[in-house]
C-alpha cells in the first residue's frame, strides 16, 4: 500500500513503497473499527478496575483474564447508569467501541453498566488474604522490628524506574552513609512474581543486608496484583531479615503490605526505614553538651558543698575555740575577781581586826589612863588627905597647944 | 557497652548518666568516672553512626 504522506527520500531509504505515518495508520484502524459491525456487542463482561473520575467523567478498566480495555462514562450519562462500577464489581458494559486516533487507543464509550456481582479478582484477593490470615502471616505478632540503624539496605525494584530513584534519594536524603544494594526486578508482568521472589530470597541470604525493601510506583490496580500473590507474600513473611514494602500510591493497599514488617506509602517514603542522620547527630551533640553541663554542675555542687562544709567546720572549730577562750577568760576573770575580793576581804578583815585591836588597845590605854588618872587622883587625894591629916594633926596639935596654953594661963 | 549495642541503648545509658550527675548524689570520683563513661559511649556512638559509604550497588 503506497502512501503519499511519506517523503520519497524515506521511501527510497527503506527500500519499500509501503511506508505510512502514525496518522495514516490510526486513520486506517479507525476505518476498520467503523467498518466492522461485528465488533459491536450488546454487552462486554469483565471486572471493573481502577475506577476513577476525571474532568467529570468516570473512567475504569474492564478486565478479564489479564486483558483489559479502557471504558469511559461521560458525565451526562453518569447518573443514568444501572450501576456505578467499583473496583470489586463484576460488570456487563453496554457501549460503543471508539478509537481515539490522537493516541491510537480503543475505549468503550459506556452507555450503561450492569452489576454482575463480585469481581473475579475480588474473590481471588479474598481467598489469598484468607489463606495468609489462616497461617497467621498478617498478624502483628509475626512482624519483626526494623533495625534502628541499618548499614545496608536491600532494594528490590525495577532498576530503571522512578521508584528506584525516589527510594534511593529518600534513603540517602535521610542517611547519606547507608549503603544500598539494588536487585533489579520487573514489578509487573509475567516475570514479576519470580523476579521479586528471587530478589527477596537473595537479599535474605546476604548477611550484610539489614533490611529488605520492595517498592514500585503507582499504576493501575491490575498492575499491582503481583503483590497480592501468596508465594511472594509467604517469602516476605518468612525472611529472617526485616522487610518493608511500599507499593503504588498512598491509598494502594496490597497483601504484601500486610505481611511485610513495615509498610511505607510510596517509594518517596522509603527513607522511613532509616533514621535521619541529622537528628541522630543533633541528639548526640545535645547529649554531649548535657553530659558536660551535668558533670560541671555535679562537680560545682560537690565543691560548693565541700566549701560550705569547710567553712562550717572552720567556723565550728574557731567558734568552739573562742567559746573555750571566752569561758576561760570568764573563769579567769571570775577567779581574779574572787581573789581580789578575797584579798580585799582579807585586807578588810585584817584592817578591821587591826582597828579592833587598836580600838581595844586604845580602850586599854584609856583604861590605863583612867587607872593612872584614878591612881594619880587617888594618890593626890591620898596625898591631900594625908596633907589634910597632917594639917588636922597640926591644927589639933596647935589646938591642943593652944588649949594647953590657954589652960595654963586661964586656970590658974 | 559493645560496638553492637543498639544506638537506643547507648543513648539511654548516657541519659541515665546525665540523670545521675544531675541528681548530685555522686562523689567527685564517681562523677569523673561517669563523665568518662558517657564520653566513651558518645565517641563510640559517633563511630556507630558512620555506618557505610553511601554506596549504591547494583546486584
Amino acid at each position: 500500500m503506497a502512501n503519499a504522506d511519506v517523503t520519497t527520500d524515506a521511501v527510497a531509504e527503506l527500500d519499500s513503497d509501503d511506508v505510512v505515518t502514525v496518522a495514516t495508520l490510526n486513520d486506517e484502524i479507525s476505518e476498520v473499527i467503523e467498518d466492522h459491525p461485528e465488533l459491536e456487542h450488546d454487552y462486554v463482561v469483565g471486572d471493573a478496575s481502577d475506577c476513577r473520575e476525571s474532568n467529570g467523567h468516570l473512567h475504569f478498566d474492564l478486565v478479564f483474564d489479564s486483558r483489559s480495555i479502557h471504558c469511559v462514562v461521560f458525565g451526562v450519562r453518569h447518573k443514568s447508569l444501572n450501576a456505578v462500577p467499583d473496583d470489586e464489581m463484576h460488570v456487563a458494559v453496554r457501549g460503543e467501541l471508539s478509537y481515539y486516533e490522537p493516541q491510537g487507543s480503543c475505549s468503550l464509550i459506556v452507555e450503561d453498566v450492569v452489576n454482575m456481582g463480585e469481581s473475579e479478582y475480588s474473590k481471588i484477593y479474598a481467598e489469598n488474604k484468607e489463606k495468609l490470615a489462616a497461617d497467621g502471616l498478617l498478624d502483628d505478632e509475626q512482624k519483626q522490628s526494623l533495625p534502628e540503624l541499618p548499614a545496608t539496605v536491600g532494594l528490590v525494584t525495577s532498576a530503571d524506574s522512578d521508584a528506584r530513584i525516589d527510594a534511593v534519594t529518600a534513603i540517602h536524603d535521610r542517611y547519606p552513609e547507608v549503603d544500598i544494594k539494588i536487585h533489579d526486578a520487573n514489578v509487573q508482568g509475567p516475570t514479576a512474581l519470580q523476579e521479586l521472589i528471587s530478589g527477596v530470597a537473595a537479599f535474605d541470604e546476604d548477611t550484610t543486608i539489614d533490611v529488605i525493601i520492595i517498592t514500585r510506583g503507582g499504576g493501575a490496580d491490575k498492575t499491582l496484583r503481583t503483590f497480592n500473590e501468596t508465594p511472594l507474600c509467604r517469602v516476605l513473611a518468612n525472611t529472617d531479615t526485616p522487610t518493608a514494602v511500599g507499593i503504588g500510591h498512598e491509598d494502594d493497599r496490597t497483601l504484601a503490605d500486610g505481611v511485610a514488617d513495615f509498610r511505607f506509602m510510596t517509594p518517596t517514603h522509603a527513607g522511613e526505614v532509616v533514621p535521619k542522620r541529622a537528628d541522630l547527630e543533633r541528639e548526640r551533640t545535645q547529649l554531649a553538651e548535657r553530659l558536660d553541663t551535668a558533670y560541671q554542675s555535679a562537680v560545682e555542687a560537690k565543691l560548693t558543698a565541700s566549701e560550705t562544709a569547710l567553712d562550717n567546720a572552720y567556723e565550728s572549730v574557731v567558734g568552739s575555740r573562742l567559746q573555750e577562750l571566752e569561758s576561760s577568760l570568764v573563769h579567769a576573770a571570775d577567779r581574779h575577781t574572787e581573789a581580789e575580793i578575797l584579798e580585799l576581804r582579807n585586807q578588810l578583815e585584817t584592817a578591821y581586826q587591826t582597828l579592833e585591836q587598836e580600838k581595844e588597845h586604845e580602850e586599854q590605854l584609856e583604861e590605863t589612863v583612867e587607872e593612872v588618872r584614878d591612881e594619880a587622883k587617888s594618890e593626890a587625894e591620898a596625898k591631900v588627905a594625908r596633907q589634910q591629916r597632917r594639917y588636922k594633926i597640926a591644927i589639933a596639935v596647935l589646938v591642943l597647944i593652944v588649949l594647953g596654953l590657954a589652960a595654963l594661963y586661964v586656970i590658974p | 557497652m559493645s560496638e553492637n549495642t543498639p544506638v537506643s541503648d547507648k543513648v539511654e545509658r548516657v541519659e541515665t548518666i546525665i540523670e545521675q550527675l544531675e541528681d548530685g548524689e555522686v562523689s567527685l570520683e564517681e562523677a569523673q568516672e561517669l563523665r568518662e563513661e558517657g564520653q566513651e559511649i558518645l565517641a563510640d556512638l559517633e563511630e556507630t553512626l558512620a555506618v557505610g559509604d553511601g554506596e549504591i550497588l547494583e546486584q
